[in-house]
């Protein structure tokens, strides 16, 4: 019963949703959106981009071979942190 | 269905639990996108729908037919302890089948090009995710609450089968 509990307790304290993190810098060190965006355009067709909860920018979209692809990047370097290819 | 009988829960349908609940565990810790969460998605989905099947052929209180479903039921305290599911435990089990499902299927979407990385999708993912582990609590609050109830180990029924 205890160890059910306990079981259940340590379970309940995990944090959902493990998530990627770019950096710690401040915002006004972060390239600039638009900027970055029509760089990344030269390699990617991008449908979504967004600025996520670990500090990333992230685009969905496709690449020159048409894969489906998401990608995170620092936003301070511009350096990718995370590539997932379909 | 002897009231003696000890065993509540055959092999069949503990596998079938273990085969959603593990699954479900790990892919709310594995970040959404990576092929292992979707392996894990998919097992826990076909687990589920095998486990919605077999609702309807098994010959034991796995059986839909033997779940105290009865809205009244559900909020009365329980006085009689049922030796398959109890009323409040047939309907989370229900409602977290389907949300096992609906995440099969959002999952599925979300690597659509259609869908590629559309946020109300996601998020629709996400909460249903948290609804689930939601349910989990509910499931977890449930064994202990009976197995104090009714001084038994209820959630033995799941090891061994029997409940005490």
């Amino acid at each position: 019963m205890k160890s059910l509990f306990s079981a259940f307790l340590i379970f309940a304290s995990f944090n959902a949703f493990a998530k990627v993190d770019c950096t710690t810098e401040s915002k006004d060190k972060w390239k600039n959106q638009d900027a970055f965006k029509k760089e990344l355009e030269a390699t990617y067709k991008i449908k979504v981009f967004k600025v996520t909860e670990g500090n990333c920018y992230e685009i969905y979209g496709h690449n020159k071979e048409g894969k489906k692809v998401e990608i995170y990047f620092n936003p301070v370097t511009g350096e990718k942190v995370k590539e997932r290819i379909k | 269905m002897n009231a003696e009988s000890p065993v509540a829960w055959n092999t069949i349908t503990r596998l079938t639990h273990w085969l959603i609940a593990i699954p479900v565990l790990l892919d709310f810790f594995i970040e959404g996108g990576d092929l292992s969460h979707e392996v894990l998605g998919y097992i826990a989905m076909g687990s589920t729908v095998f486990r919605l099947g077999w609702g309807f052929i098994s010959k034991d209180h796995a059986n839909f037919a033997s779940f105290p479903l009865h809205p009244k039921k559900l909020f009365s305290m329980q006085t009689v302890h049922y030796k398959g599911h109890n009323p409040q435990a047939s309907w989370v089990y229900i409602l977290m089948w389907i949300l096992v499902i609906a995440l099969g299927v959002t999952g599925f979407m979300m690597g659509l090009d259609k869908y590629w990385g559309e946020d109300w999708l996601e998020n629709l993912h996400e909460t249903f995710s948290n609804v689930l582990m939601g349910l989990v609590a509910l499931h977890f609050a449930g064994l202990i609450f009976d197995s104090w109830r009714f001084k038994r180990k209820t959630w033995l029924g799941m090891f061994t089968g029997k409940k005490s």
